[in-house]
């Protein structure tokens, strides 16, 4: 990764042994952006992805190539890759990416030119999905061929859908970071952690939706989740949310996707929908405040001597420890 | 002889038109690396960048050009030369004059809106697995062409002209492009064809791997602009006459004039001018040995982008 002030975005990847002969044409997408505000940090798995993983980096043009930082995780590393990964970047935003998925050239232009008027929020753009279906060639080899794209997500982001909706991926999305790194500071379950940022983040920061489409979802089928785990998995994504004072306390995320997998009538729906927007006013409000006292000890630090900001500078080195230990939560 | 020697050269051609200086870096970039990962493996020789610019103005400054030039011309395998063509000669006509400007072995056609994959030269190269294949078609990320190819041997009906790599000989025997019956559409299916019919085959290789920048609307249908509307409509029209689908032409014909689109009807009047002044060419393949025409496209599709 080049040295200097940060770009804007980080496209994060997160490569695990299978996906490593899929990744090619991701990267050829994201080298041919037409705007280079961007880093890319690429997650491997494990200590034998890494090197293949950079060979092939180290194909493409320098000027891409270093733009991106391949790192292998540690065996005894207990952050989920995804969590590594954040770590590691040191743009505002970071914008997720699938092995196999593709960007169109426009992707990061998009993400750029809309940040003035996010103000903060996740920017989220249009997702095309794509069947992929694998197929051998006369001589052996295996190619993948493509059904016609169907663009999705079209209409407004839809929390209380959100909150009843199978696993999550992130694709199409450029995360304010700070926002991603509190979710995870929490622990969450790997199985549920992108479904809880995406939860977490639209109400937190909210989501401005660029209208455009610049994200191909080519994933292949997925392997499918153990329902029960699942289900397992994003009740306690949604107990560690209602415990972190997200929203308005008390289990508030959980009774309201309780209620929401319940079938209910229209009208219950409609009521559903107004109690999840007041979580969202008070998890902007709770998050602003947050944001705003951490502004005040950083400008009391800046301005006053040692000695009378040391408690502050305590405090300080507490927030830091806590956003730290994001790298070292224990899966769960 | 050594083997570099013995290895076939390659012309690689880019016309512009208004393109931004830095997008065409970009590409020249990506083309500079596919060009030294072919030439590790011997896949081909010395190599001449072309690039040809048929904007109002020069789209490169002289500064610009040295800058690429110093970039790709490491030694006596390497050179690049900028044409400006001080009029627009649409792709055929502008790649018509880059054929003239060097004798290589093998020539690649690449659109200035794309990015080469680093292995895409080799793989094209491997598409050439016999003499008889005289044009090898890249695979277009992110949106792949949906032309039918049979899946044995890789032989589809046309290459699409934003990446495809031509043996010298074949653009010899056909005399390049045909630039007076296409301006900038269509000429790569006319080119395949009449390569077809002359006895090449036209393959299709997946592995080689181009990246085109084309864009989807939010109904799922490729962003076309205004030209591409007036020159494609004019193309089909141009298609259905030369290949001799005289049932195809009227259908394209009635398609245009009553789709509501000015564009499209002004496409129809310049070629009924052409048609009333004699201007058109001579028909071929009278008995459809080769053209195909299946709905609005030319071949079998596995999907489309449009409604």
């Amino acid at each position: 990764m080049r040295d200097g002030s940060p770009p804007s975005i980080t496209a994060l990847l997160v490569c695990r042994p299978p996906d490593v002969g899929r990744l090619g044409e991701t990267l050829l997408s994201l080298a041919a952006q037409t705007n280079s505000d961007f880093e890319v940090c690429v997650i491997a798995t494990d200590a034998s992805t890494q090197p293949a993983v950079a060979e092939l980096v180290g194909t493409f043009d320098d000027t891409f190539a270093d733009r991106v930082a391949v790192v292998a995780m540690d065996p005894t590393e207990s952050a989920t890759p995804f969590a590594l990964g954040l770590a590691r970047s040191r743009t505002a935003y970071v914008a997720p990416v699938y092995p196999d998925d593709v960007v169109f050239a426009h992707w990061i232009e998009s993400f750029v030119d809309h940040v003035p008027a996010a103000g903060g929020r996740a920017i989220a753009s249009l997702v095309a999905t794509q069947v992929v279906e694998h197929a051998s060639w006369g001589d052996g080899r295996r190619v993948t061929t493509v059904r016609r794209p169907l663009v999705v997500d079209a209409g407004e982001v839809d929390l209380l859908a959100q909150l009843t909706s199978p696993p999550a991926q992130l694709g199409g999305l450029a995360l304010p970071r700070h926002a991603v790194l509190d979710v995870l500071s929490a622990g969450m379950p790997p199985m549920a952690e992108e479904w809880a940022i995406r939860l977490a983040v639209a109400l937190t920061c909210g989501v401005f939706e660029t209208g455009e489409v610049t994200y191909l979802d080519r994933s292949l089928p997925s392997t499918g989740h153990d329902p029960d785990e699942w289900e397992r998995h994003r009740a306690t994504a949604l107990e560690i949310l209602d415990r972190r004072g997200l929203v308005l306390g008390g289990g508030v995320l959980q009774s309201l996707q309780r209620r929401a997998a319940s079938a209910p009538s229209p009208e219950e729906r409609d009521r559903l929908r107004a109690q999840l927007r007041q979580a969202e006013e008070a998890s902007r409000a709770h998050a602003a405040g947050e944001a705003a006292a951490l502004d005040r000890v950083s400008a009391l630090l800046a301005s006053a001597s040692w000695k009378a900001t040391a408690p502050l500078r305590a405090v300080g080195d507490a927030v830091r420890h806590r956003r730290r230990s994001v790298g070292h939560h224990p899966r769960t | 002889m050594s083997e570099e020697a013995s290895a076939p050269t390659l012309a690689v051609h880019v016309v512009l038109y208004r393109h931004h200086p830095a997008g065409v870096a970009t590409l020249v970039r990506s083309l500079d690396r596919a060009v030294a990962y072919a030439r590790e493996r011997r896949s081909i020789g010395s190599v001449t960048f072309l690039i040809g610019d048929s904007s109002p103005d020069p789209a490169l400054a002289p500064d610009q050009v040295r800058g690429l030039h110093d970039a790709v011309v490491r030694g006596e395998g390497e050179r690049l030369e900028y044409h400006y063509f001080d009029r627009n000669r649409g792709s055929a006509g502008g790649n018509n004059d880059l054929f003239r400007c060097a004798h290589s072995d093998l020539v690649l056609i690449v659109n200035p809106d794309c990015y080469a994959s680093p292995s895409l030269i080799a793989e094209l190269c491997a598409g050439l697995r016999s003499p008889d294949v005289g044009i090898v078609e890249a695979r277009q990320v992110p949106l792949e062409h949906p032309k039918e190819f049979d899946r044995q041997s890789g032989d589809t009906s046309w290459a699409s002209g934003s990446c495809m790599l031509i043996r010298r000989e074949v653009i010899e025997r056909l005399h390049g492009f045909d630039e007076e019956s296409f301006f900038m559409y269509c000429d790569d299916v006319d080119f395949s064809w009449r390569a077809r019919l002359g006895g090449s085959r036209v393959v299709y290789q997946p592995s080689a791997c181009v990246f085109h920048d084309k864009r989807l609307d939010t109904h799922g249908q490729i962003v076309a602009g205004e030209a591409e509307v007036y020159y494609s409509a004019e193309a089909s029209l141009m298609m259905a006459w030369k290949w001799s689908n005289h049932d195809a032409l009227e259908q394209v014909r009635q398609e245009l004039l009553h789709s509501g689109s000015a564009t499209r009807r002004r496409a129809v009047e310049a070629f009924d001018e052409r048609r009333l002044g004699n201007w058109l060419p001579a028909p071929l393949d009278a008995d459809g040995k080769v053209a195909q025409f299946v709905g609005p496209n030319y071949a079998a599709h596995r999907f489309g982008y449009d409604a």
